[in-house]
């Protein structure tokens, strides 16, 4: 037996968090610059962007807090605690953007701790990838 | 970076037309139209991305232009699933293949996995799934399965890892009672100095680690496929893991698969109280008893896959599949002596017979291939060619 279902599995539910978040911060960084409309993209894609941005950082924010199992985020998590930066940084950056993106203030910078996971989240996703390509 | 993103599009481009062009030949041939479709659909997705891509240039700036890169490894895995493994399984497939395929397709509602339109069998490989679209998967298996049971049972494995993929909940389940396995053994850690507690911790959090999704998925593979072929499939287990051979034991950390023994154990406790006293159980497990005897349990497995832990794996995977997939057949059936495993009936699911075959191979096996060219006399009636 080989070991394709189980690699497949997990490239699939990588894929499925770097494709949305990846999306939802499209959608956010071109809205901070005014040309959502060049894209084919509305308001309502914006709105459903910031949801999903608020809804991510509050879970991983409570993940690093509580230190609750969670199978997704596990790769961040041991990325986080293995980094220079301070876990406490991490919360700290979560937490701006959070109430930033609960008070419907415009994101810019603040997007950028979501940037870095989401580079985190792309360099394990393509790091299986090249384990399906193997096989 | 622009231009690599320019080069990508133009490659990306020229890609997805020779894919329309193939899938537009597969789709004359009329063999496959829910894989077809599946295919155009997956197509279409990749055209938007690749227009996507083009969106992003366009709007000429350097932040958002660092977002192509997650879509362009997206572009690349859709590409690699349909260039390397669906256009050639089409393009190669024979009948032995569709045999295969058709057999299995007739089962699938009482597996439970209602989702599955068509299964693409590549009769080409070692036993594997690629279950990335999981509507329409692919199996992989050696090209004998087409005229032999043996090893068949192999194949409801794979499936566990269909049904693994299909509800993101399971490996939530597993992950919580695993979490609550070791967080049990962290506050039973007794007094001791602080630098011992540290490591005693650590070791805790590494046993927990220890268990990966693909590890999950492996597992859960095993007790659904026990759940579903019964008895066959422990022995199928036990067959795998002994004729590869090695310490059954030991804890690879490179090998998605759990140790051999744990499986087993997982197997074993899956079957039915009915089974675990069964004849034929109880010579596998004679088999499997003989077989590691000769080999010590490394520390790091008793912390790892204690019996315990595997125990509530299997308990949590039971329910599960109990609650996912409420259409699943349980293996009950009764086969009452050698006679009655020489006896094919009508209504013999395919997992009676292969459970009827692993009693003849075990207790008569000079009757066992004549056997097997009857089974597949009435299979290949019943599942060739459409």
């Amino acid at each position: 037996m080989r070991d394709l279902g189980a690699i497949s599995t997990k490239l699939q539910r990588e894929r499925e968090l770097l494709k949305r978040l990846n999306d939802a911060l499209l959608i956010l960084e071109l809205d901070a610059l005014g040309r959502i409309s060049e894209v084919n993209i509305s308001s309502e894609d914006v709105i459903k962007s910031r949801k999903f941005i608020l809804e991510f950082a509050q879970r991983l924010c409570s993940v690093l807090k509580q230190e609750a199992p969670s199978i997704d985020l596990a790769p961040i998590i041991n990325h986080f605690k293995s980094g220079m930066k301070p876990v406490e940084d991490w919360i700290e950056d979560l937490e701006r953007l959070i109430e930033h993106l609960q008070n419907n203030r415009v994101v810019d910078d603040d997007v950028v701790v979501i940037e870095d996971i989401l580079s985190l989240l792309d360099d394990q996703f393509t790091e299986d990838l090249r384990r399906l390509y193997l096989r | 970076m622009r231009e690599y993103v320019k080069s990508k599009i133009t490659e990306y481009s020229l890609i997805l037309d020779w894919i329309e062009n193939e899938i537009g030949i597969l789709q004359a041939k009329s063999v496959h139209p829910r894989i077809i479709s599946f295919l155009k659909n997956r197509l279409s997705d990749l055209k938007q991305s690749n227009g996507r891509l083009k969106a992003i240039l366009n709007i000429e700036n350097n932040r958002v232009i660092n977002r192509t890169l997650p879509i362009i490894h997206d572009i690349e895995y859709q590409i690699y699933t349909l260039t390397c493994h669906y256009i050639p399984g089409l393009k190669r497939e024979q009948e032995s293949d569709l045999f295969l395929g058709n057999l299995l397709l007739s089962n699938v509602r009482r597996w439970g996995l209602s989702w599955v339109k068509d299964i693409l069998v590549r009769l080409d490989g070692p036993y594997a799934v690629l279950p990335t679209l999981s509507e329409i998967p692919i199996i992989f298996a050696p090209p004998q399965q087409a005229n032999s049971l043996l090893d068949m049972a192999g194949i409801y494995h794979e499936l566990g890892h269909l049904v693994f993929q299909r509800f993101e909940e399971i490996a939530d389940n597993l992950i919580e009672t695993i979490s609550g396995h070791f967080s049990e053994m962290m506050k039973e850690i007794g007094p001791m100095r602080p630098e011992k507690r540290t490591q005693v911790e650590d070791a805790i959090k590494d046993a927990k680690d220890y268990w990966t999704i693909e590890r999950l998925s492996e597992i859960f593979s095993d007790v659904y496929a026990t759940y579903t072929c019964g008895p066959a499939y422990y022995f199928s287990c036990v067959d795998m893991i002994v004729k590869m051979g090695g310490n059954p034991f030991n804890i690879s950390t490179t090998d998605v698969h759990p140790p051999g023994a744990a499986r087993v154990h997982a197997c074993y406790k899956t079957l039915l109280p009915a089974y675990q006293e069964e004849e034929t159980t109880l010579l596998v497990q004679n088999i499997w008893d003989t077989y590691v005897k000769s080999y010590q349990r490394p520390p790091d497995f008793e912390f790892k896959c204690a019996n315990v832990l595997i125990d509530s794996i299997v308990e949590t995977s039971i329910q599960n599949i109990k609650n996912l997939l409420p259409n699943t057949q349980r293996y009950s059936s009764t086969i009452r002596g050698l006679p009655e495993a020489k006896t094919l009936t009508p209504s013999d699911s395919l997992e009676t017979i292969l459970n009827k075959s692993l009693k003849i191979l075990l207790k008569e096996p000079k009757y066992y291939s004549e056997w097997e060219k009857n089974v597949f006399a009435i299979l290949h009636s019943k599942h060739a060619k459409k």
